[in-house]
C-alpha cells in the first residue's frame, strides 16, 4: 500500500499530471466522436508517448482508456449515435431520456456511473493482478503454452461470426509472427529474400492498420449519411444536481454491482472488450428488473448498467494484461506494445520486477476516474460541434496520425507499407466476416507460443507433460470445453433459427 | 464460385507457397526442433481450417431471410472506399518521393475533397485544414518529439 500511495503522489508531479489529464481529455474527445474508437484514440496517442518516461507514457494511455470508455456516452445521449461500441447500450435509454428534456440527467448519470463502476473495479484490479501474477510465477513453459492456447481458443470461440473464421483469423495471426528470424536461433525464414522481412512484421503498424485503416474505410462506406442533422441543436440545458444524480445511482446497488461485475469479468476474458460488456450488463439489468418493459424508454437503470460495466471492463482488461502479459482487448494490446518499446517485458514478472511502474498504473487508474468526471464535464460545454465533425474532415487527419504512429516506431517507410497492407487486409476481413481480435491476439502470442513450446520440448521431449502437469492440463481441458461449448451453442442457435449459422452467400 | 469457397481455395494456395518457402530454411544440427517446424505446423493447421471453411460453405443451404435482411438500410458506398484506398496508396508512395510536408498537404486536401460533398465554396476551408494539419503534426513530431519525418524531392 505504501508503494501505491507514493506512486499516487508521484502522479501529481506537473508533467505526469498534465499527461494524465491530456490522455483523459483525448480519450473523452475520441470516445465522443462517432467513428473514432478508443483503440483508434490510443493508437493516435501512442507516438506522443515514445519520448516519455515509462510511467508517464502508460499513465497517459490509461487516461485515454478511462476517458474513452466514458466519452462514448456523450454522443450516445445527445445524438443517439454511440461514440464507441462500449456505449451502444447507453443509447437505448440515454437518448430517449435526453429527448424527453433531460439531456443533463442522461449524460451525468452516465458519467457518474462510469466513475463509480470504474472505481469499484479498481479494487479487484490491485488485488487480482498481483495475486494472479504471483500464481503465474510458478508456471513453466508447459503452462504458458497451454495458457496462450486457452486464450486463443476463447477468443476464437467468442467470435460473433462463424467459429471456423475466428480460428482462421487466430491461426493467421500466429503465421504472421513466423515471418523473419525464428525467436530462438535467429535463423531467417519465409523472407522470400527480402531484407525487410528478416526482422519480421513489426507489431504496432499491424495493429494500427488492422484497427485504424480498416475502421476508417468501413466508416467511409457510410460517409454523408444519417449523422448530420440528428440529435440536438447547439443550445440545450446540461445543468443538474450532482448529489441527486449520485443518490439516484446508489439507489440501485444491485444493478450497479452486478453491472460492475459483468464488466470486470468480460474485461478479464481476453479480447472480448467493452462492446460486449455494456450490452450484456444492460441485458442482465433488464432481465433482473421489476419493470423490464420500461427499458428503452429513457430510464436511469439502463444508463447505469451500461456505463458502470464499460468502465469496470477497463479494470478487468488491465488485470489480464498486468498478470499474464495477455491483452484483455485491443487497447491493452497497444499498451503491451508500449511496454515493450519502453524496454519492459510484459508478463507476471512485470508486477514483481517493475513494482513502481505497476503500482503507478494502479494509481493512474484510480486518479483517472475523478479527473474524468471533471474533464468530461468541461468538454460538455463544447461537445456538440466537436462530435458532429464530418467524416471527410476527420478521416484524412486520423490517417495522417496513423501514418506517423507507424513510421515513428523506428523511422522507416516500410512500417507505413506494413500499415497499409494490414489495413487493407483488415478491411477485407471485416467485409468477409472474419473477426479482427483473434488475428491481433495471434500476432501478439505467436512468438510466445513458439518459444514456450520449444523450451518445453528442449527441457523434456515428453509431450505428455502438457497434459499431465496440473495447471497445463487444466487449461488445455478448458480450451477443449470452450471450443466444444461454442460448437454446441452455434449448432443450437442454427437449429432454432432453422438455418445454418454462417453469413449470407455472396458470389464473386 | 462462392465467396468463402474462394477464400478457402486462396488460403490453401497461400499455405502451399509458404510451406515450400519454409522447406528452404536450413535446419541447424544438434537442435531437436528446427526453425521451419513451427511455421509448418501453423500452415498445416491453417490449411485444415481452409478445408473446413470450404466444406462449411459448400454444405450450407441458402438462407432467404438473411438475403432479405441484407437489403435493408442504406447501401455501402464502395466508391468512396476505393477512392480512399487509391488516394492513401498515393500518399504512402509520395511520402518518400516528395517528402512529408508536400505529400501530407496534397493527401489531406485530395481525400477530404474526394470523399466530401465537393462544394467549391468549401475549398478554402479544406486548404486551411490541409495546411494546418501538416504544420501542426510537423511541428509537434519533427521539432518537439524529434521524429525525423520522411524526406523527399520537395523537402
Amino acid at each position: 500500500m505504501e508503494l501505491f500511495f507514493s506512486t499516487c503522489l508521484a502522479l501529481f508531479e506537473p508533467r505526469m499530471f498534465l499527461s494524465l489529464c491530456a490522455g483523459i481529455l483525448a480519450g473523452v474527445v475520441g470516445g465522443a466522436i462517432p467513428g473514432i474508437t478508443i483503440t483508434m484514440t490510443i493508437i493516435l496517442t501512442l507516438p506522443f508517448t515514445f519520448g516519455m518516461p515509462s510511467l508517464q507514457g502508460l499513465a497517459t494511455m490509461i487516461g485515454v482508456y478511462v476517458g474513452g470508455s466514458a466519452g462514448g456516452l456523450i454522443s450516445a445521449c445527445l445524438l443517439g449515435i454511440p461514440g464507441t461500441p462500449s456505449a451502444i447500450a447507453t443509447t437505448f435509454d440515454g437518448f430517449p431520456m435526453a429527448r424527453k428534456g433531460e439531456p443533463g440527467r442522461a449524460v451525468w448519470l452516465g458519467i457518474w456511473a462510469s466513475c463509480i463502476g470504474g472505481l469499484l473495479a479498481g479494487i479487484p484490479l490491485i488485488v487480482g493482478a498481483t495475486q494472479l501474477a504471483y500464481l503465474a510465477l510458478n508456471f513453466g513453459p508447459w503452462e504458458y503454452f497451454s495458457l496462450f492456447i486457452l486464450t486463443l481458443s476463447i477468443v476464437a470461440s467468442l467470435s460473433e461470426q462463424s467459429l471456423v473464421k475466428g480460428l482462421i483469423a487466430s491461426i493467421f495471426g500466429l503465421l504472421v509472427t513466423s515471418f523473419g528470424t525464428d525467436p530462438l536461433m535467429a535463423i531467417p525464414r519465409l523472407t522470400f529474400g527480402w531484407d525487410f522481412l528478416r526482422t519480421g512484421f513489426p507489431f504496432l503498424p499491424i495493429l494500427i492498420g488492422v484497427f485504424g485503416l480498416s475502421q476508417i474505410m468501413s466508416d467511409l462506406e457510410k460517409a454523408g449519411s444519417a449523422q448530420e442533422g440528428s440529435g440536438f441543436g447547439r443550445d440545450f440545458n446540461m445543468k443538474v444536481s450532482h448529489p441527486a444524480i449520485i443518490r439516484e445511482i446508489f439507489a440501485q446497488p444491485v444493478n450497479l454491482i452486478r453491472s460492475t461485475l459483468v464488466g470486470l469479468w468480460i474485461g478479464i476474458l481476453p479480447a472480448v472488450g467493452g462492446s460486449a460488456a455494456n450490452i450484456l450488463a444492460y441485458d442482465q439489468a433488464k432481465k433482473g428488473s421489476k419493470y423490464p418493459e420500461r427499458f428503452g424508454t429513457g430510464i436511469p437503470d439502463g444508463i447505469i448498467a451500461s456505463e458502470s460495466s464499460n468502465n469496470a471492463n477497463v479494470g478487468g482488461s488491465l488485470i489480464t494484461m498486468m498478470a499474464f502479459g495477455i491483452p484483455g482487448d485491443a487497447v491493452t494490446a497497444v499498451m503491451l506494445g508500449a511496454l515493450i518499446i519502453h524496454g519492459i517485458q510484459p508478463g507476471p514478472m512485470f508486477v514483481v520486477t517493475n513494482a513502481p511502474i505497476a503500482y503507478g498504473m494502479f494509481a493512474a487508474y484510480f486518479l483517472a476516474h475523478p479527473l474524468m468526471v471533471i474533464l468530461e464535464g468541461l468538454f460538455l460545454r463544447v461537445a456538440l460541434p466537436v462530435v458532429k465533425l464530418p467524416q471527410h474532415i476527420l478521416a484524412p487527419i486520423v490517417l495522417v496520425l496513423c501514418v506517423i504512429g507507424s513510421y515513428a516506431l523506428n523511422n522507416i517507410i516500410e512500417n507505413v507499407w506494413t500499415f497499409f497492407i494490414f489495413g487493407a487486409l483488415g478491411y477485407l476481413m471485416v467485409k468477409t466476416g472474419f473477426p479482427l481480435a483473434p488475428l491481433i491476439l495471434g500476432v501478439i502470442l505467436g512468438d510466445m507460443i513458439e518459444t514456450n513450446y520449444i523450451r518445453a520440448m528442449m527441457t523434456s521431449s515428453d509431450w505428455m507433460l502438457f497434459f499431465t502437469r496440473p495447471w497445463s492440463g487444466f487449461m488445455l481441458a478448458l480450451s477443449v470445453i470452450s471450443f466444444g461449448y461454442s460448437l454446441w451453442q452455434r449448432h443450437r442457435a442454427a437449429k432454432r433459427a432453422g438455418a445454418p449459422s454462417g453469413e449470407a452467400d455472396v458470389e464473386f | 464460385m462462392r465467396r468463402d469457397t474462394g477464400i478457402g481455395v486462396g488460403l490453401l494456395a497461400f499455405c502451399g507457397l509458404l510451406y515450400w518457402q519454409a522447406g528452404l530454411v536450413s535446419a541447424p544440427p544438434f537442435v531437436p526442433i528446427g526453425p521451419a517446424f513451427y511455421p509448418r505446423v501453423i500452415l498445416i493447421l491453417l490449411a485444415g481450417l481452409a478445408v473446413w471453411l470450404i466444406a462449411e460453405d459448400l454444405l450450407q443451404r441458402r438462407a432467404p431471410a438473411r438475403e432479405a435482411a441484407k437489403s435493408a438500410g442504406p447501401a455501402p458506398n464502395y466508391r468512396k472506399v476505393l477512392l480512399g484506398f487509391i488516394v492513401f496508396l498515393g500518399y504512402v508512395a509520395g511520402l518518400s518521393l516528395i517528402g512529408y510536408p508536400a505529400a501530407t498537404v496534397l493527401f489531406v486536401l485530395t481525400l477530404s475533397w474526394s470523399i466530401g460533398p465537393r462544394n467549391v465554396r468549401e475549398l478554402p476551408k479544406l486548404i486551411v485544414i490541409a495546411i494546418g494539419t501538416t504544420l501542426a503534426t510537423y511541428l509537434i513530431f519533427e521539432k518537439y518529439l524529434y521524429v525525423f519525418l520522411p524526406r523527399g524531392l520537395l523537402f
